[in-house]
Formats: structure tokens, C-alpha cells, sequence
């Protein structure tokens, strides 16, 4: 039986405007939230795909519960699709902690480049000047954390070995002052520590390239980042 | 915006498109090197984005009215 706060319920010290507002402060996180229950959109996203194979590159959301945005290849190596959001909205400051979660599967875990997290604007976001992000390079299943920022570019140890077309859920927390724990189906992994991270704007994206021929399909389930206003 | 790069016979290209109510529009390069660079230098601000032209309806309308008097003639 859940408990009924039927007043409401509040973070909010008194004389704050909110203070008789009987939900928590939203105002609180930068928040960016996407379950991809509708298509990522030119208009919203800046979508870089390559389909020099039989094929077209392209991101849908098809019918399966929980909301997907499905990645299909065209069939060259090297052919797939880059989705970032089309501003730079996230800037990581110390002072200010940061958390990303995300859950997907990758049609081929080990003939892969694969990218999704936060980075600078970039058709090739795994070139990107500044990334904060999660990666999977082509002839390994590892995935890794990542943080450059122009100056140091900063790997962990592998946080998950990658299985094809199997949903791994990983997360980061960014401490406001130099480390980053490194999360794997919400268990602690490794921690990042003497990080100096990006410090410009970024953007929210993903993307899977093929590492050998032949058309595959990866999903997207979610992506989530937070990050302190105040 | 969507960039999407394709070979075109001998040549590649850059298909662009937006919302349903832009025209989409490509661009061809000798080679995959140049298309793919004309794309980066557009992320990295360097070269500028292509602006996609709206479809009229007034456009659409007359097309409408054209058919219709051919069919009398």
C-alpha cells in the first residue's frame, strides 16, 4: 500500500515561490527525457545518415512496447545513421552534478561503431572536439565511458562487454568536482577520477555505423540527462 | 534536418530534407570524401546550412487547375 500525501509534497524552503506548490520543484534539473514514443524528427534532431549499400539508413519508431527508436542500416560497412539534438543544451560544470541513463541493444555488438551520450556538434561524433559520452569502437564488443574535452581525452576500463541484439542499461554520474562513476545494468562498474570535463554546451545524441557489410537493426529504448540548476 | 549520403551513379550525393512541408533538395559530389566534408564543414558552422524552400499550396492549386483544363481541351 503506497503512503497518500494528499496535501502534496515539497523541496522547498519557506519564502520560496513554490513553497505552497504541492509537487516537487521541477525547476530544480535541467532534465532531458526521450522514450522515443514518436520518430526523432528532422526538425528536432539533426539526423547524418550514410546508405552507400543496398538500403536506406533511417530511425523509426516501430510497434513494440516501451517506446523504441530503432536504427536500420543500409548494407555497406560503415553505413548507419547519427541522430544530435539540433542545440547544444548541456554544459557540465563543477559545482553542478550530471546523470545520463540510457538502455539499448545493438544489432552488432563487435562490427560496430557506436556512440550515444553527450558531444559537440558533429556529423562523426566519434571524431566530435568535446564528448561525454558512452562508445563502442568497431572489432570490440567493450563499451566504454568517455570524456575529451578537447585537451584530455579521458577512457574507463570496459564498464560492459556488449552482447549482439541484447539490452544492456548503463548510467554515469558526474560528482560536480572531478570523478564519474560508470554504471552497467545499475551496478557500479569503475570510477573516473582526475576528470576535467567539456567546457562548452554539448549535445544529446547516439548513432550506430556498421562495422562490416550487411543491414542491421539497433534500438534505442531510452535516453535520460540530468543535471543540477542551482 | 536530415543529411543523407548515397552514391548517385558514378557519383555521390547528399540528399537533404526536413519537415513535410519542405522541399528536400541534393547536392553531388565527385567523390564520398567531398560529400562528407561539405557535411562536417555544415556541423562545425564552417560552411552554411542549406535553407529548404516551403511547398506552397498556391503552387499545388494551380497544378490542381492545370489538370482540369487539360481534361476539357
Amino acid at each position: 500500500m503506497p503512503t497518500h500525501f494528499t496535501n502534496g509534497v515539497s523541496d522547498v524552503i519557506p519564502g520560496n515561490p513554490l513553497y505552497d506548490f504541492g509537487r516537487l520543484d521541477p525547476t530544480k534539473y535541467h532534465i532531458f527525457w526521450d522514450d522515443f514514443d514518436t520518430t526523432p524528427v528532422a526538425a528536432q534532431w539533426t539526423l547524418t545518415a550514410t546508405s552507400a549499400g543496398t538500403g536506406t539508413s533511417a530511425i523509426t519508431v516501430p510497434d513494440v512496447d516501451g517506446g523504441v527508436a530503432r536504427i536500420t542500416t543500409a548494407a555497406n560497412e560503415d553505413d548507419g545513421i547519427f541522430a544530435e539534438w539540433i542545440s547544444e543544451t548541456f554544459l557540465l560544470e563543477t559545482g553542478k552534478e550530471t546523470w545520463m541513463k540510457s538502455r539499448f541493444s545493438l544489432g552488432d555488438a563487435t562490427q560496430s561503431d557506436f556512440v550515444i551520450g553527450l558531444h559537440s556538434s558533429d556529423t562523426t561524433p566519434l571524431d566530435a572536439t568535446m564528448r561525454f559520452a558512452w562508445i563502442t569502437e568497431d572489432g570490440s564488443a567493450a563499451l566504454f565511458f568517455n570524456s575529451d574535452n578537447n585537451t584530455t581525452d579521458s577512457d574507463s576500463s570496459t564498464v560492459v562487454t556488449l552482447a549482439d541484439d541484447t539490452y544492456v542499461t548503463v548510467a554515469v554520474h558526474w560528482d560536480g568536482v572531478s570523478s564519474i562513476k560508470c554504471y552497467a545494468n545499475n551496478a557500479l562498474v569503475t570510477t573516473m577520477t582526475s576528470i576535467t570535463i567539456p567546457g562548452a554546451e554539448l549535445s544529446v545524441g547516439f548513432g550506430y555505423l556498421n562495422g562490416a557489410a550487411g543491414a542491421e537493426t539497433t534500438d534505442i529504448d531510452y535516453i535520460f540527462v540530468a543535471k543540477e540548476r542551482e | 534536418m536530415l543529411y543523407q549520403l548515397i552514391k548517385d551513379g558514378a557519383k555521390w550525393a547528399i540528399e537533404v530534407s526536413g519537415g513535410p512541408q519542405e522541399k528536400s533538395i541534393k547536392k553531388t559530389f565527385s567523390s564520398r570524401e567531398d560529400a562528407e566534408a561539405w557535411r562536417r564543414a555544415i556541423s562545425h558552422g564552417d560552411e552554411e546550412a542549406p535553407v529548404l524552400k516551403p511547398i506552397s499550396s498556391k503552387s499545388t492549386e494551380k497544378k490542381v487547375v492545370k489538370k482540369k483544363k487539360a481534361k476539357k481541351d
